[in-house]
């Protein structure tokens, strides 16, 4: 009897180490496929935002949409302090497009920009830029404390109650991106971020929103597919240049936009890549750097998106 | 009951040895000692080949010379003609740049022709007869090549290969500057980062050599490392690095020495854009651009990159070919250049009597895909015209294509 229980004992304990061996080797496989992929994926500087956005999402997520909260706080301040600096809305009455939209303005604030920060730099022009994007970001920490102050915040938006329609979509597909519901996938909610700015009409949402829609690049081949059939044209980063430069010049016209200054997130963020963008509006940058038939394309697509969305 | 204890014992090792992991000896290893671990390496690291595969490379190599000079001594032996296919074999999607192995041509054309289909599908647009038939004429020309170049060194052969006329001397000249063409931007490179010292100089070609076989592994399956060479890669790297950081110092003499090499190198290729030769226009600016690859249509444009290096930021004030062009046409966004630029370029190289009609190069390799059907059977202009680009685009292209006329005019 006795000696059963010692052979079952030793079956059992010998079947424990196969199985430990087993996994540990399973996962040494696992590992070290993860490390090859890291190293050799190099994404994209739009699509490493995306992501960066991603790491953003709370851990807790997927719970249900934030009912009426205006009686919450955000870093323990209450919601109404908050509310209270936008008493005077510049883009809209719904605090949530007005919140999201101040949010993407104040961007040019959270970015460190090599070439205006270059200390070699002694280009004139260069100082008096980097002056006017601290004195910019001065005002509005002055105008907006509390805002401000929690714009790294991207959740905290949510924390805020649409007044409208427009508004609750926004912070509907806000919210999937912050991984508090996942009926949506993500390419999806950048899209539809992207569709729903537009109906908006804020400027600073659709300059963003048009950035991350990679139409040309990055999009869905048949988002992209409808710009070809406008423009005949298979090039698809004449596409995606052209696509860019119609909406950020399109942003341009819409009442009280930033977006178009030499210290927007566009104009900047080509600074750093172009040393001639650095100083000029978009517009200035469009109608010295482009070439004509640039200047045409861009054209027909701003007027395709004026006569749908304006 | 011993027996069937015994069977247990014995089916229980043989699970062990089965599923006992093989490359777990991370533990036992200590830093690698930077002074002493250039002999080491060899025998760690995939940067060298283990002795029997040395061997291996070796008798392979008196195989490809006899290779190469069967190649050289037939009789209808053409420099130029060796030029072209060597073009030829760059834009094709079988050639032998790409280790297969075990896969026939035969399979591996019909894996093409079948993810050729695929992809058509995939994008709704649907593959003809006509234009699969094209792609596989396009496939029996590359399967030709590569069987008649199987173990040939291409580009060494290019180097040496006996030439006749004075356009073939010149190529073969041209070919024959992307040694010192090389050389000399190491040399402004490394004295830019201030590693100038022989010990500083020794230490970054170990360094180069360890990033080239780190880079080896994604085109060659066979040579991907093992996680214990991973770590040890990760570890001998760090190391020498820090040696590296010790070693360095500027000596701005030195850098401008390099930097009038280099100046003096890109004016003699430079001169052989204006030759009025298709051929030595695109190898020129091709080496000039850094882009020797034909996949790129030689469109590599301005940028701050060069040679896997920014130029902006080790304060070289080289400019690439597109770059000077683009000052003097008037510049334009560099996005907008890039859309313009090539398709200018291409044009220009017809008007200079390359081959654009239909099964060149040129419209094989826009042919071979799948989204262009009506490449198979349009010369290059007449494609851009009715297919490819828009015709806002198609004014700015025609544009830039003058001017390349007059800036390279003899």
């Amino acid at each position: 009897m006795r000696r059963k229980w010692v052979s079952i004992s030793i079956c059992l304990l010998l079947t424990l180490i196969i199985f430990v061996f087993y996994f540990k080797y399973e996962r040494t496989k696992t590992s070290s496929y993860k490390t090859s992929t890291e190293i050799e994926v190099n994404l994209p500087a739009n699509m490493q935002q995306e992501i960066d956005n991603k790491d953003d999402i709370p851990e807790s997520g997927k719970t249900s949409e934030p009912h009426d909260l205006s009686d919450k706080e955000i870093n323990g301040i209450p919601i109404t302090r908050y509310l209270a600096e936008i008493e005077y809305p510049i883009y809209s009455d719904d605090p949530v497009i007005e919140v999201a939209s101040l949010n993407m303005d104040f961007r040019v604030c959270r970015h460190r920009y090599h070439r205006l920060n270059n200390e070699n730099n002694s280009n004139l022009d260069l100082q008096q830029l980097k002056n006017q994007l601290t004195e910019k970001c001065k005002s509005y920490a002055e105008q907006y404390p509390l805002l401000f102050k929690a714009r790294n915040q991207h959740d905290g938006l949510l924390n805020f109650q649409a007044n409208s329609l427009l508004g609750e979509q926004y912070k509907y597909l806000l919210a999937g991106m912050y991984g508090r519901h996942n009926d949506i996938d993500y390419n999806q909610l950048t899209e539809n971020l992207f569709e729903l700015s537009l109906q908006i009409r804020s400027p600073s949402l659709v300059s963003v929103g048009a950035l991350n829609s990679g139409i040309g690049l990055s999009a869905e081949e048949g988002k992209t597919d409808f710009f070809k059939d406008l423009l005949q044209t298979q090039v698809n980063i004449w596409i995606f240049h052209a696509h860019n430069l119609a909406l950020q010049l399109l942003t341009c016209d819409m009442p009280n936009s930033r977006t178009c200054e030499a210290t927007g997130y566009y104009m900047l963020y080509k600074c750093d890549n172009n040393p001639e963008a650095c100083g000029l509006t978009v517009q200035q940058w469009h109608e010295r750097y482009s070439s004509p038939g640039m200047k045409k394309d861009v054209d027909i697509i701003k007027n395709y998106y004026r006569e749908k969305y304006l | 009951m011993k027996k069937r204890l015994f069977v247990i014992l014995i089916l229980t090792f043989l699970a062990l040895w089965l599923y006992w992991p093989k490359n777990e000896t991370v533990e036992n290893q200590q830093s690698p000692n930077v002074l002493t671990q250039e002999n080491n390496l060899s025998d760690t690291l995939k940067t060298h080949k283990p002795k029997s595969k040395i061997q291996k490379q070796q008798s392979k190599k008196s195989f490809e010379q006899s290779e190469t000079k069967a190649i050289i001594d037939q009789t209808t032996f053409s420099y130029l003609q060796l030029y072209r296919d060597f073009r030829r074999l760059e834009i094709c999607p079988i050639n032998n740049k790409n280790k297969w192995p075990g896969i026939s041509a035969q399979k591996l054309k019909q894996q093409r022709l079948k993810s050729f289909e695929d992809s058509a599908t995939q994008n709704n647009h649907p593959v003809s007869a006509t234009h699969l038939n094209y792609y596989e004429s396009i496939l029996d020309r590359c399967v030709h090549l590569s069987k008649k170049y199987k173990d040939v060194d291409m580009a060494q052969l290019l180097v040496s290969a006996p030439t006749e006329t004075d356009k073939e001397k010149q190529l073969q000249a041209l070919r024959r500057l992307i040694q010192p063409w090389d050389n000399a931007w190491q040399h402004l490179l490394n004295a830019s980062k201030g590693i100038i010292s022989p010990e500083a100089v020794a230490i970054k070609k170990q360094l180069d050599t360890l990033e080239a076989g780190w880079r080896e592994q994604y085109r060659n399956p066979e040579l991907v490392y093992t996680e214990t060479e991973r770590n040890m890669h990760f570890e001998t790297v760090k190391a020498l690095k820090a040696q590296l950081d010790q070693l360095t110092g500027e000596n701005p003499q030195v850098k401008e020495q390099a930097w009038q090499d280099v100046q003096k190198l890109t004016a003699q290729i430079k001169a052989y854009m204006r030759l009025q030769d298709p051929d030595l226009f695109f190898e020129a600016s091709a080496l000039l651009n850094d882009d020797r690859n034909f996949r790129f249509l030689n469109a590599s444009i301005h940028g701050n990159n060069f040679k896997r290096e920014n130029l902006e930021k080790l304060n070289i004030p080289y400019k690439k070919v597109a770059e000077d062009v683009n000052q003097l046409t008037g510049p334009i966004i560099r996005l907008n250049f890039l859309a313009i630029a090539p398709y200018a370029n291409l044009l220009y190289l017809c008007t200079l009597g390359s081959d654009c009609a239909p099964n060149s190069i040129i419209m094989d390799y826009y042919c071979s895909k799948a989204e262009y059907p009506t490449a198979c059977e349009k010369d290059l202009l007449t494609f851009y015209m009715d297919d490819y680009l828009s015709p806002n685009q198609l004014q700015d292209v025609l544009n830039l294509h003058e001017q390349l006329g007059i800036i390279y005019a003899p």
